[in-house]
């Protein structure tokens, strides 16, 4: 199998129950793009993202009534299904109300009527408020946090520890970045459809970062190979997309999505930690600020990102999908239209789509009115 | 919403609410007196610190306040559109967004709004904060947003520690964090309206606070143990939620006094809005603005009376604070606020003893959204041996509100589940007698 269908494979790894280790080291699971991964490296962890799975409800719907997002109900579900039981312990964080309510429930159903199959579960609390007063309580957070790792590891982790797993960290963000630069965004054709591009950035989640970048690395070196796409490009924003339906939609009209910022996708390699002499600090930081997410950053900075992405991803069209109960994203609406008009792209709404449907009909005709008339645009 | 339903409102039968509303009136009048002769006026959320305003002599209109007077007015649907044309979202934060929008109405309630220069608002879930910075982009206001913060672990029994103990259960950095906001806002307000925040006023503020609160506290304490009840929610709303808004001045304490000095004479003379009261209901979520003549169906039916809305009952027990530093006091206060009526297991534990202490028959759980952890309220209340029944409907969204088909959902309700469990409470406290 080639590198891209290795990295595919591991991709699907994601909506199986998580292994209990990976590359010799027990696997942590995490939600939430706020987990700072680099802790659980330093920990001596291998961190699993734990994703949604479609079609996976049953167990926490008695839990969940309408306006939680679906995707924090799947992995609620999954969770009390036992996917996570065989990892040494789950963590979550605050980035976006799903998976705070997916903590609180989790949390109080292990109160109330405790389930063997979810392991120990911790949460990490990180603000976004773009001010010195939340840096200092994400700072005591984040304290908290790696203590907390070191319990779990039965060994201490030291800031050089950190700057390791932090380098090791950047090289598959530097990589996400490379298949960015040179498989999607050539002015003659992206090299990977948005399918094929989501599940290469998504397999690092779900993989070690020794074999991501080694798969990364093949991949780019045998890019060459792989045909040019033609379509509409499209830039993705909006909601975040742990499985394809989404992609597998717009490119089955099409188009070809050669950008998004989403955390699941080419957002993954925008918050770099670098050399840092104060590397907790740095650390929290990066999750806290960078690389903002729709949820818990102002609509302003996520529209000046959603503008300079797409931008320097040459797409033709921008499309905001929006997930039913993920209710950031549709607010930033307004001022992505307004940011997107200065570089000159225009911008097409698909709102409240279900989460992970297997189809969805009036995505459908939306996205298929905004690219005939973006094709007709550009044609004259 | 059915052309059956519309508008109906309820005649508030206390003396303190009529004068609650009519002070509201003057005071709305007032407010917009002063920010005509060029006073900075804020707008803040239901749980943001307001008595830092009021140390600051800085008018404020309480969000939820004035979205409650549209929807009362009927503009709920009208002024959602309005929000869609602007390119936001009308199937979200209703209730939150409806002031933002009425700014778009040439013709709202009372006049309108006054221009707005800041907004306060503590950042629950993920739209708020994009609500809040809306009234930057579209009102030119300037957003003082207070962090939500999520406590690895919590004591669900909040109540019998929050008075005194909240530094340890609420938790040192999520005070910290509240108390260095504050600090920041208060110095922002400072420079920019050239005003000196007045240390010794703030402390009378809290007191005053404390005191209206213990008049509420003494109000829900008197209307659990009476029966028939005195008054309805109904009633008790205006009553409370006015002085609420105004908390911190010397009108609002002594509202809280005479509204709970008539709920006393009211009791002692035996007086009920239903005389043959036979069951207790108790309403939770926000107050169905748009319909508040929906609670008095029940009573003239079944005898069955809403005794109980979190309005009461929060006041009673969610806002006492003692403490030597009045700002740090202050952020004991709000830096868990909404944990209490929106998060397990606070949330839940808390209308789950609410509903034993006011001996309540059945709760009636509006809900839209899941916001609230309802499976965990359900559970907490029907635990304590009280029937739920949970129905949709939202304070801010008249559109979607069925009166005809609620109603008859919560009569079959009252039918089938609540009055047994009514009969067996009147029996068992005809033998305590």
């Amino acid at each position: 199998m080639d590198a891209l269908g290795q990295l595919a494979a591991l991709y699907e790894t994601r909506t199986g129950p998580v292994p209990a280790a990976l590359d010799g080291r027990p696997t942590v699971a995490y939600v939430g793009a706020d987990v700072p991964v680099e802790v659980l490296s330093a920990a001596g962890f291998a961190p699993f993202r734990f994703s949604g799975r479609s079609g996976a409800y049953e167990s926490a719907a008695r839990y969940c009534g309408p306006g939680i997002d679906g995707a924090a109900v799947s992995q609620l579900a999954r969770l009390l299904d036992g996917d996570a039981a065989a990892s040494a312990g789950l963590t979550l964080s605050a980035d976006c109300e799903g998976t705070v309510r997916l903590f609180l429930y989790l949390r109080e159903i292990q109160r109330l009527e405790r389930r063997p199959g979810i392991p120990r579960l911790t949460f990490f609390d990180l603000l976004h408020l773009p001010q010195r007063t939340s840096a200092v309580y994400n700072r005591t957070r984040l304290d908290a946090f790696i203590a907390e790792m070191s319990d779990w590891a039965h060994r201490p982790i030291t800031d050089a520890d950190l700057r390791d797993a932090a380098a090791e960290h950047d090289r598959v963000r530097a990589l996400i970045r490379a298949v960015g630069t040179e498989l999607r965004s050539a002015p003659d054709g992206p090299r990977l459809t948005g399918v094929q591009a989501l599940a290469v950035i998504g397999a690092a989640f779900v993989s070690s970062p020794r074999v991501w970048c080694a798969l990364a690395e093949q991949l780019l070196a045998d890019a060459g190979d792989l045909p040019r796409r033609q379509g509409i490009r499209v830039f993705l924003t909006g909601c975040g997309h742990d499985n394809p339906s989404a992609y597998q939609l717009i490119e089955s009209l099409g188009a070809v999505i050669v950008g998004e910022d989403h955390d699941w996708g080419a957002l993954a390699g925008e918050r770099d930690i670098g050399p840092s002499q104060h590397i907790r600090s740095t650390l929290g930081r990066s999750r806290a600020l960078a690389a903002p997410a729709s949820a818990g950053h102002a609509a302003a900075v996520r529209a000046e990102q959603t503008a300079r992405m797409a931008a320097a991803c040459g797409a033709d069209l921008v499309v905001a999908w929006a997930r039913q109960y993920d209710d950031a994203p549709a607010w930033d609406v307004p001022v992505q239209r307004e940011s997107l008009e200065r570089v000159g792209i225009p911008l097409a709404t698909v709102p409240a789509q279900p989460y992970g449907a297997a189809s969805h009909d009036d995505a459908a005709d939306l996205l298929m009115s905004a690219l005939h008339e973006r094709t007709a645009e550009m044609s004259r | 919403m059915s052309e059956f339903t519309r508008g109906r409102r309820n005649d508030a039968s206390l003396p303190s609410a009529k004068a609650a509303t009519t002070y509201q009136r003057q005071w709305f009048a007032r407010l917009k007196e002063r920010a005509a002769a060029g006073d900075p006026v804020a707008l803040v959320n239901a749980d943001a610190p307001q008595e830092i305003l009021r140390a600051l002599d800085i008018p404020y209109v309480v969000n939820q306040w004035w979205a409650s007077v549209c929807a009362a007015k009927q503009r709920s649907g009208p002024y959602l559109r309005l929000l869609a044309e602007r390119g936001y979202p009308a199937d979200q934060e209703q209730y939150n967004s409806l002031a933002l929008a009425s700014t778009f109405d040439d013709d709202p309630p009372w006049g309108g709004l006054p221009p707005i220069s800041f907004v306060l608002a503590e950042m629950t879930g993920d739209a708020l904060r994009k609500v809040f910075e809306a009234w930057q982009r579209e009102r030119g206001a300037t957003f003082l947003g207070f962090e939500r913060t999520v406590p690895r672990e919590v004591d669900p029994y909040w109540w019998n520690r929050i008075e005194n103990d909240w530094e340890a259960l609420v938790g040192k950095q999520r005070i910290d964090l509240m108390t260095a906001e504050l600090t920041g806002v208060i110095r922002h307000l400072e420079v920019t309206t050239g005003r000196t925040f007045d240390e010794e006023r703030f402390r009378t503020v809290m007191d005053l606070v404390n005191e209206q609160q213990r008049y509420n506290r003494a109000t829900r304490d008197l209307i659990a143990r009476t029966s028939p009840a005195p008054i309805t929610i109904a009633d008790s709303i205006p009553s409370v939620m006015i002085p609420q808004w105004h908390r911190g001045t010397e009108w609002a304490r002594d509202a809280a006094r005479t509204f709970y000095e008539e709920v006393r004479e009211r009791a002692d003379n035996g007086e009920s809005p239903c005389p043959d009261e036979q069951i207790r209901l108790m309403w939770v979520g926000t107050g169905l603005w748009f319909d508040m003549g929906f609670y008095s169906w029940f009573q003239e039916t079944y005898g069955a009376m809403f005794v109980w809305s979190m309005y009461l009952g929060l006041a009673a027990d969610g806002y006492i604070r003692h403490g030597e530093d009045p700002l740090r006091t202050l952020a004991g206060r709000f830096a868990a606020f909404p944990d209490m009526i929106n998060a397990p297991p606070w949330a839940s534990e808390w209308y789950a003893k609410e509903a034993v202490h006011n001996r309540i028959d059945g709760a009636v759980h509006m809900a839209t959204t899941d916001r609230r952890g309802n499976y965990f309220v359900n559970r907490a209340i029907e635990a304590a041996g009280v029937p739920v029944l949970q129905i949709v409907g939202d304070s801010g969204d008249a559109r979607s509100w069925n009166q005809e088909a609620v109603q008859a959902q919560v009569a079959e309700f009252i039918e089938k589940r609540v009055a047994p469990v009514a009969a067996r409470r009147r029996a068992r406290e005809e033998r305590r007698r």
